[in-house]
Order: structure tokens, then C-alpha cells, then sequence
């Protein structure tokens, strides 16, 4: 009991213990959706907050009068977690991500599951995050971690609706895909050590894991699994399923880079990166322009960025890796304030199509323009959130060959085609006569969102301490 | 445990080899889940016996990688028996498009030679594996069906923990792929359940397989959806299958409504019926027929 008692006061065991306990007794609560919603997003904006401004260089800090140690290991089986400096700034983020989502959850539900297992899932990305040892390097265990959590996205993807389930299962697809690709690589990396003279294992290893790591980034046509959820998923629980997953996945590569710097060396990363990155911008755009259904649309048009950020990723030069975080976190933004009024949108009218949406807007004013201007910022529309991102991505990319750029520049032109068709559909006549007026709550909610959205664009250089502070973590 | 893989190791040899592959192949034609479940155990033993015949994997970790398996067949099986249908909403086409689909994939692989170079795997082993990926590749493509979609998964899983056992001999990845296994099996087995609740069937045109997103809007509801997804007759003892499971089916008597009461007619959604029938109406019309 006193060990027990003792390894509950290493942060990683505080961390992942509170947060499944927390997940526990919200799923016992789980139909007071609103109250349990909003407890969960108190909790881990907290502990975000907390994460954010947490000093490692102190040992320990005291806790609702518990000691607490910070920087103390937890060893479960051959799995060590620590937290460290390199891995603080993304946990916060994480937590970040599920308290926005569990608030915007308190106006909209998600399903009854969705505080529960979000909760379990942030554990789950804490834990992957703070894995500082195992039987393998916890760089190539990356896939069998994001095995299971995406396993379990997919219940809060799907949220017990019946019908299609395309998108959660498709998740996944990437991760079983890449697995044994990373961890054959292993064998290399031990041939390595046995003979440094021969080049050859390093350049399979270098391979393997490249080639699994592309997998896992989930490039066009791996994409299919964030366009389906957005149709039938409901919208946060996407948002935050899709952000974990692909934070998750930047992270873990560039920790893989800076293991095994011979990946970048002896492998054509940044060729696949640069190729993929294209074809899923381009598609994105190809396939918006084509989308009526609001949801569809959304998801195309984060698949659009999507592949905006993995040609940032390709491009070489000290500014990318910056910039890619700078994406990421316009990405955030545009897919919260999005989700935001997807969410309000699908609640009140019943569903995303475009005959459910006709003349929503002139009920729901301030959530039809939340939506609107966050699926605008995820395809670089200037006055959102994502344009200032998206025009350094272009000039990054268009100094390295500039049709590429003029390509995306032509498809993110599909995706705003639509937006602006889509703007018609829900600002013209009313077809739905009973539909009720959006609360001033939610109006004011969907209202503080855009303010974060629009100051993002007007002030960009707001993000300039966030993506500094989390820039120290990837840069290893 | 070595008694039972000693017993099996025919597996080894290069007729285990064919057999292996030909099941893979019978999976893909039939698509049946009866089908699938039986041939991903048989697979699952097959590379596991090869595994612990041809490199080393200690028979016990090869007889938990059966028993994980068995598990998750079972859980799929008690998932599917519980749907509506037997078979899937979302069927892949007819069996001669996917034999056609079959030959073309093992003719280009053949034709092109490409076998996965994996450390401490015998090429003709490595070539067994490659079919497996290239299997589960093209039942992925086939269908959104959640039940096929986890089985190409599993068999994805199968030389990837033998080829790994052997790269990582370490018990705890070893027991994390089998408890991730089954993690993924629990999810499809949710998924099936909410894919196959009463939801849509209706006769698809053969081209529109192509294009699953393009489903009709106006799906409807019928009693006999089995009956009407494949335009084509399937496989003799797989069809004797589904003939004599329809047959029992037909032989119960139909739940009759209180005397003196309206028959319950469940309306059918638009499209379900051309001339605006119910199904107790169709029912009771076919039973008269």
C-alpha cells in the first residue's frame, strides 16, 4: 500500500491515474452529459494550465497539500513514463485540445461516451508521450500505442449512431498498416551496431521506418477515415480525436528523427512527404468543391490543410519546422471554431446536409458563421484564422518550385467555392419553420470563438510564444 | 503444446504453403463470415505451426497467437449471429468479380515476383506473407464491411506477430500485439453491430459496387435482403448454406395478430417497395405464392 501510495505521487501515475478515475465516474454519470462535460473540461484545462507553467527544474510541488514529484519515473512492466521538458509542452497541448472539446461538448452532445473515453484517450496520448522507455524505443512503439487509441476513438467516433461506420473503421487502417514495417526496422537498427562500416542497415532501417511513418501521417488515399467521421461523427469528438492523432504522429516523428538521425539521411523522406503532402492538398480541394454536405465539406477542407502542413514538413530550411507547428495551431483554432458551429448546426436541424441546412442561418446566425469561418481558415481564406499559415506555406513552398504551390493555391480555390455555396444554402430562405433560435449562451459561446479566430488572423504573431514553447519539444 | 504444432507441421512444407494461400483465396470468393472466421483460424494455426517448424517461435507463444485468434473469431461470430442478416449490406460484388479480382492480383504478383524482404524469414515464407498482405489488401478494397474489414486486418496481423516474434523475441510486445488484437476485434465487433441493425438493403447494380459512397437515398427495409445482394448464384455449398438456413427460417410459422385486430404492417421507407407494400403485406404475399 505504501509503494502503491508512493508511485501515485510520480506525475505520470498522477496524471493517467486522475484522468482514468475521472473517466470512470463520468461514465457512471455519463447521461448528466452537461454537468460531467463541463467538470472534465475544468479539470484538464487545469491541468493543462498546470503543465504549461510547470517548472521541471523543481523536483517536487506541492498538490492540494500532497507532495508531487515531477520529474520522478514511473515504471510499469518494461514501460518507464517521465515527464521531461522535451515532452511537457505537448502533453499541455493535449490537455488543451480535450478541455476545449469537453467545454464545446457542454452545449452540444456528443454522445454519452464521448467525456469518458476522450478522458481515457488523453491518458492514453499522455502515456505515449511521456514513454521514455520500453522493450524497444518508444519512438518504434508508436504504431502499437496509436493502435489502441485509435481503437478507442472509434466509439466516440461512431457514438452508438447506427449506420455507416466507414470512418471509424477506417481509422484503423494506418496504424496496423505501419506497424510491422517499424518494428522490422529494429532488426536493422541492431545490424547497425554489429557492423558501422556497412551502410546498408541503415539505409533498410532508414526505409522501414520512413516508409511506416508515411503510413501513420495518413496521406491521401489513407485519408479516407477523417473525411468519412466527417460526415456521421459527431463534430468536437472528431476534432479531437483527429488533433490527438496527428499531434501525436508529429511528435513521435521528429522524437524518431533525432533517435535515428540516418532516417532523414538515408531514406527519401522528404520526397514522399513533399509528393503526399501534394496529393492530399489537391484532393482536398478537389474533392470540397465537389461537397454539398456540410460535414464532408469540413473534412475535405481539414484534409486540404492537412496536406498543406506535410509539404511545410518536406520543404528543408530551419523556418518549416516552425511554421508546420504555426499550421498546426492555426489547424487547431479553424477546427475548433468550426466544430463549434457544426455541432450547434447538427443538434438543432438533425443532420449536415444540405437540405436540413437551408436558411439555418437566419436562426442560428452566430454558429452558421463560426462554422463557415473556420472551415475558411482551414483552406487559407484571408480574414480566418488559417490565412496567415497557409500564405508563408505558399512562398515556403513556392521558393522550391512554384506550380506546386500555384496547384494548392488553385484547389484550396474549390474549397472556398464551396464554403461560399454552402454560405447561400443555410443564408437563404428558411425551409425548416420550427426550427428554434440559438440560445444567447451558445450565441455567445459561438461569438467568443470567432473573436479567438479572427484575432488569430488579424494578430498572428499571438502565437508566437505557444509554438515557441512547443517548438522546444520537437526540436529534441 | 509442441505435441499439437508437431502434429501440424505438414503446414511447413510447400503443400501447407498452398493450402494456406488457396483458404486465403476461398475467403475472398465465398465472403461469407462463416467462411472467413473458419479460414482466419485455419490460417492463424497454418502460420503459426510454419512459424514454430521453420524459425523457432517457441510453440507456446505460437499456441497463445491460436488461442488469441479463437477469441476474436469467436467474439466476431457472436456479433454477426446477432445481426438481421447473414450476410453483409455492403457485399462485394459477386463471386465471379471477385475471383476475377483474385486471379488478376495473384497473376500481377506472380508476373512482377515482388516478395517483402524480411530478416530471418525463408523466401518462401516471406512469398506466403507477401500473398497474406496482398490479401488483406484487396478485402480491404472490396468492401466497407466492417466484419471483412477486421478479418483482412487479423490476417495482416498474423505474419506480421510471427516475423516479429522472430525480429523482437520479447514476451511483452509479443502479448501487446495479442491484447491489441483483440482491442481491434472489440471495436469491429461494436461496429458490426451498429453497421448491420436494421439499416438499408436493397438490390445494388452491379457498377455501384464500385462507388459505395453513391448509396441511393431512398434504402429501404426488406425481409430479404439476403436474397437480393448478390445477382449472381454463389459458390454450390455456400449456397446450400444460406438455402437451408432461409428454408428453416421460412418454416416457422409467421407471428399472426390477435383475432380481431389489424394485422401490424411495418411501412416500409420510400423505395422499400415499388407499388407501396409492407413487408407483412410481401410476406403474407409470398407465403400465398
Amino acid at each position: 500500500m505504501a509503494n502503491l501510495t508512493a508511485a501515485l505521487t510520480a506525475l505520470p501515475a498522477f496524471l493517467m491515474v486522475s484522468l482514468l478515475l475521472l473517466a470512470a465516474v463520468a461514465y457512471l454519470f455519463r447521461d448528466w452529459e452537461r454537468t460531467v462535460a463541463i467538470i472534465a473540461g475544468v479539470y484538464t484545462s487545469g491541468l493543462a494550465f498546470w503543465f504549461w507553467r510547470m517548472d521541471l527544474s523543481q523536483p517536487t510541488q506541492m498538490l492540494l497539500g500532497r507532495p508531487i514529484q515531477l520529474v520522478a519515473p514511473l515504471t510499469v512492466g518494461d514501460f518507464t513514463f517521465q515527464v521531461q521538458t522535451l515532452n511537457a509542452p505537448v502533453i499541455a497541448l493535449g490537455l488543451a485540445m480535450g478541455a476545449a472539446a469537453f467545454l464545446l461538448a457542454a452545449r452540444a452532445s456528443q454522445g454519452h461516451t464521448f467525456v469518458p473515453l476522450g478522458l481515457t484517450l488523453l491518458a492514453g496520448y499522455s502515456a505515449l508521450f511521456m514513454a521514455a522507455e520500453g522493450p524497444l524505443a518508444p519512438t518504434l512503439l508508436t504504431p502499437l500505442f496509436l493502435i489502441g487509441l485509435s481503437a478507442v476513438s472509434a466509439f466516440i467516433l461512431q457514438a452508438g449512431r447506427v449506420g455507416r461506420v466507414a470512418g471509424p473503421l477506417r481509422l484503423l487502417i494506418p496504424p496496423i498498416l505501419a506497424f510491422p514495417f517499424i518494428l522490422v526496422a529494429t532488426w536493422y537498427i541492431d545490424q547497425i551496431a554489429l557492423n558501422p562500416q556497412d551502410n546498408q542497415p541503415a539505409q533498410m532501417a532508414a526505409l522501414f521506418i520512413a516508409f511506416g511513418y508515411l503510413l501513420l501521417l495518413a496521406p491521401t488515399p489513407l485519408h479516407s477515415a477523417q473525411t468519412s467521421s466527417a460526415e456521421t461523427a459527431p463534430p468536437v469528438a472528431l476534432t479531437l480525436a483527429t488533433l490527438l492523432y496527428q499531434l501525436a504522429v508529429l511528435y513521435m516523428l521528429f522524437r524518431t528523427i533525432s533517435a535515428f538521425p540516418f532516417v532523414v539521411q538515408d531514406a527519401p523522406l522528404a520526397s514522399w512527404l513533399e509528393w503526399a503532402g501534394l496529393a492530399t492538398a489537391v484532393w482536398g480541394g478537389i474533392a470540397a468543391f465537389g461537397a454539398v454536405h456540410a460535414g464532408r465539406l469540413w473534412g475535405y477542407s481539414a484534409l486540404h490543410d492537412w496536406g498543406v502542413i506535410l509539404m511545410v514538413l518536406a520543404t528543408a530550411g530551419a523556418r518549416s519546422l516552425p511554421l508546420a507547428l504555426f499550421l498546426l495551431g492555426l489547424r487547431t483554432i479553424s477546427m475548433f471554431t468550426a466544430a463549434a458551429g457544426l455541432s450547434v448546426l447538427e443538434q438543432q436541424t438533425g443532420g449536415l446536409s444540405a437540405a436540413s441546412l437551408r436558411g439555418a442561418a437566419s436562426r442560428l446566425p452566430w454558429n452558421s458563421a463560426a462554422f463557415l469561418l473556420g472551415g475558411l481558415g482551414l483552406v487559407g481564406f484571408p480574414l480566418s484564422a488559417g490565412f496567415p499559415g497557409h500564405w508563408a506555406a505558399f512562398q515556403i513552398v513556392a521558393e522550391t518550385d512554384w506550380r506546386q504551390a500555384a496547384v494548392v493555391l488553385i484547389a484550396s480555390g474549390g474549397a472556398i467555392f464551396s464554403y461560399i455555396r454552402l454560405a447561400r444554402i443555410l443564408f437563404g430562405p428558411l425551409a425548416n419553420r420550427s426550427l428554434l433560435r440559438e440560445r444567447p449562451l451558445s450565441a455567445a459561446m459561438a461569438a467568443a470563438i470567432l473573436l479567438i479566430s479572427v484575432s488569430l488572423a488579424l494578430a498572428p504573431q499571438l502565437l508566437d510564444g505557444p509554438v515557441s514553447y512547443i517548438l522546444s519539444a520537437f526540436n529534441g | 503444446m509442441e505435441q499439437l504444432f508437431a502434429g501440424l507441421d505438414f503446414f511447413a512444407t510447400e503443400t501447407g504453403v498452398l493450402i494456406i494461400m488457396a483458404v486465403i483465396g476461398l475467403m475472398i470468393l465465398t465472403w461469407d463470415w462463416r467462411v472467413a472466421l473458419a479460414g482466419l483460424v485455419v490460417v492463424q494455426t497454418g502460420v503459426a505451426a510454419m512459424g514454430v517448424a521453420r524459425t523457432g517461435l517457441p510453440a507456446q507463444w505460437a499456441g497463445v497467437q491460436v488461442a488469441v485468434m479463437l477469441i476474436a473469431a469467436a467474439m466476431l461470430a457472436i456479433s454477426a449471429v446477432q445481426t438481421p442478416t447473414s450476410r453483409s449490406l455492403r457485399q462485394a460484388g459477386n463471386w465471379p468479380l471477385r475471383t476475377l479480382a483474385v486471379v488478376l492480383i495473384y497473376l500481377a504478383w506472380r508476373t512482377i515476383d515482388v516478395t517483402i524482404p524480411v530478416p530471418g524469414i525463408a523466401p518462401d515464407m516471406a512469398g506466403l506473407f507477401t500473398w497474406l498482405g496482398l490479401a488483406m489488401l484487396l478485402m480491404l478494397g472490396l468492401s466497407d464491411n466492417p466484419l471483412f474489414s477486421v478479418v483482412a486486418l487479423l490476417l495482416w496481423f498474423i505474419p506480421a506477430q510471427v516475423a516479429v516474434a522472430g525480429i523482437v523475441p520479447h514476451p511483452s510486445i509479443f502479448a501487446l500485439i495479442g491484447g491489441l488484437e483483440l482491442l481491434v476485434t472489440l471495436t469491429a465487433s461494436y461496429l458490426i453491430l451498429v453497421d448491420r441493425l436494421p439499416a438499408a438493403a436493397r438490390r445494388p447494380v452491379m457498377t455501384d459496387v464500385v462507388f459505395p459512397d453513391q448509396e441511393p437515398k431512398d434504402w429501404g427495409v426488406t425481409d430479404d435482403a439476403e436474397e437480393v445482394v448478390d445477382a449472381l448464384p454463389l459458390p454450390g455449398f455456400v449456397q446450400d448454406m444460406v438455402d437451408s438456413g432461409r428454408a428453416a427460417r421460412r418454416s416457422q410459422p409467421p407471428a399472426l395478430p390477435a383475432p380481431n385486430s389489424a394485422a401490424p404492417a411495418l411501412p416500409l421507407p420510400p423505395g422499400g417497395s415499388e407499388n407501396g407494400e409492407t413487408i407483412s403485406e410481401q410476406t403474407a404475399a409470398k407465403e400465398q405464392g
